[in-house]
């Protein structure tokens, strides 16, 4: 059976009790649905030209128009979709990678955790943002998935090492002993024993992986590095830059939905890693 | 936590690949045979690898100018940003970090941990747009853009003048990171036995706190400052670019869209040798404030 620290009723009602972490829950919420019924809601075509250019923020259009006549609110709204498929996808890869690899380092130990963790090493060294911008840069056809899948693979390290530790401590505890004793496989004992036990922690981790996915994701189409097929608020605050002077809705909504968004997340992780363990809050 | 490079893996993670990466085939025949282009990948790395020894880095295909002279220019560009940055979030970091570390749970705690989070959660890029609009386009009272003012003759006021905004941008968007891990690093050294002797002892709660704690703290904050400087370029890409500052961020976004290599290639060594520059001095002086640490 499993050994839970804190059962997950009792991690509920901590986290519950965390005001700003249920706020963030909420904005996600929000967020999520905003991106999953996003083309039902939305009252304009977000591709279409209907409107005159650059109107600013009106009964009609509530968030004003760009500079090609399409509603900003449509926009921002489809918007989402490509942040949260990017931050949860690219946070999923990366907690996949990252868990098993740590798990795999801390519970057979010896060369199999020497060769990961050097790695791990090499990659928290190397200053990923400028390695993501090289590799984006070089692709011929940048889908958002490509993005995702790219942040997802570079990202791990940290995690990687978050679940080793936790997994050298709980090897010598003695439900592992126990289920060795009871001839459980390796695969076994990891997968079922083990991680359970460390998934909280993991799930702080992953939640702030979203949003620093969010965040790079944002800032590549910013720097024009982005999906250019796509609606995404970063590309849509790469537009609104250039017209600053005379447009300032088009600069200020979609980066207030990327800061509320990874807010959120922030939060949300603020939050967890509070309800799992009180003593360490407010720590990073 | 010490964190130990690999020197040479990084350099060969990305230069394996940098070379060989990205050669658009459009690319007349003519032309590339004349840069040697169409050499192997690694007799390209090799010739690159030779010239870089004797301190040539090989010319722009795009500006036509010398690589390592853009580089050494915009370095000096990237490093005032970066360091009058460092020293405002440092300032703000340690006063934000231990005040609230010493009245853990207080008003004053929670008021700015909840603000730093906002800080930590800003999207850069955004936030520059923002001080912008706000102080640059609105107000006017500083420049949007650039390093000096077009056609003027170059003075340092001027200069000064257009990286208050940047700097202070900069500066500011680091505190979110920083001041958490200044506040966490001094709870923990908070509860340390020495502290309660301290105490007991009867010293001033100031000298306990600047004298005992505050040192102790500072650990982590060199290893943050470490990886800070390994991340600087990486942070710089966003502010040059929206500040249209010439400095080395900028330069690597504008290269790797016109896919100048020789230029990529420059950026990348230099980023790499900071990189592990500053880990280096990061152990070494993480060695020389705590003794126990031996390598």
């Amino acid at each position: 059976m499993y050994e839970y620290a804190f059962s997950p009723r009792s991690i509920w009602r901590r986290f519950k009790a965390n005001r700003l972490a249920l706020v963030g829950l909420i904005i996600a919420s929000v967020i999520l649905v905003m991106g999953l019924l996003g083309p039902i809601v939305v009252p304009y075509n977000p591709y279409a030209m209907d409107f005159g250019r650059l109107l600013s923020p009106n009964s009609q259009n509530l968030l004003g128009t760009d500079d090609l006549g399409r509603d900003v609110f449509s926009r921002l709204v489809l918007g989402a979709r490509i942040s949260l498929l990017v931050g949860l996808g690219g946070s999923a890869i990366a907690t996949s990678i990252g868990v098993v690899l740590g798990a795999f380092a801390g519970y057979f130990r010896g060369w199999i955790d020497e060769i990961l963790m050097r790695i791990t090493d090499v990659m928290l060294v190397i200053p990923s943002f400028f390695l993501i911008i090289l590799i984006v840069s070089s692709l011929r056809m940048r889908s958002s998935l490509i993005i995702m899948g790219i942040l997802g693979i570079l990202i791990w390290p940290r995690l990687a090492r978050v679940v080793r530790s936790e997994i050298l401590s709980l090897r010598e505890r003695d439900f592992t002993k126990a289920a060795k004793a009871i001839g459980a496989s390796d695969l076994r004992i990891i997968f079922r024993h083990l991680l359970p036990n460390a998934a909280g922690s993991i799930l702080v981790t992953t939640t702030m992986y979203a949003a620093v996915c969010i965040l790079e994701q944002s800032t590549l189409s910013f720097l024009g590095l982005g999906d250019p097929t796509e609606i995404s608020w970063g590309s849509m605050l790469m537009l609104g830059r250039n017209y600053l002077t005379t447009a300032w809705w088009l600069a200020l909504f979609p980066g207030v939905m990327i800061f509320l968004t990874v807010l959120a997340f922030n939060m949300i992780g603020d939050g967890l890693r509070d309800a799992l363990d009180p003593r360490l809050r407010g720590v990073k | 936590m010490i964190i130990r490079s690999a020197p040479g893996d990084p350099v060969q993670t990305i230069y394996g690949m940098a070379p060989g990466r990205d050669y658009d085939p459009r690319d007349i025949e003519r032309i590339r045979t004349s840069l040697g282009l169409n050499d192997p990948i690694y007799v390209q790395y090799l010739r690159w690898l030779f010239d870089f020894l004797r301190g040539n880095l090989g010319y722009s295909f795009k500006l036509h100018q010398s690589v390592a002279s853009m580089i050494l220019w915009r370095l000096t560009n990237t490093f005032k940003l970066q360091l009058s940055a460092l020293a405002i979030s440092l300032g703000g970091a340690i006063t934000i970090g231990v005040i609230s570390a010493v009245k853990q749970y207080s008003k004053t705690d929670k008021v700015s941990m909840v603000s730093v989070l906002f800080l930590w959660s800003m999207p850069g890029f955004w936030y520059a747009l923002m001080m912008m609009l706000l102080f640059a386009v609105e107000l006017r009272w500083f420049p949007t853009h650039g390093i000096t003012t077009f056609g003027q003759p170059y003075s340092i006021q001027n200069e000064i003048w257009h990286f208050v905004l940047p700097v202070f941008v900069l500066g500011t968007s680091m505190i979110g990171y920083s001041s958490r891990l200044v506040r966490s690093a001094m709870l923990d050294v908070l509860k340390q036995d020495y502290i309660l002797t301290a105490r007991s002892k009867g010293l001033a709660e100031k000298v306990v706190i600047y004298r005992h704690a505050m040192r102790n703290a500072m650990l982590p904050v060199v290893t943050m400052i470490g990886l800070y400087f390994s991340m600087v370029f990486s942070g710089a890409a966003v502010i040059e670019t929206v500040f249209a500052i010439p400095g080395i961020g900028s330069l690597m976004v504008e290269s790797s869209l016109f896919r100048d290599y020789s230029v990529i290639m420059g950026i990348t060594m230099v980023v790499t040798v900071t990189t592990i520059l500053s880990l280096l001095i990061t152990d070494i002086v993480y060695s020389f404030l705590d003794p126990r640490i031996r390598f």
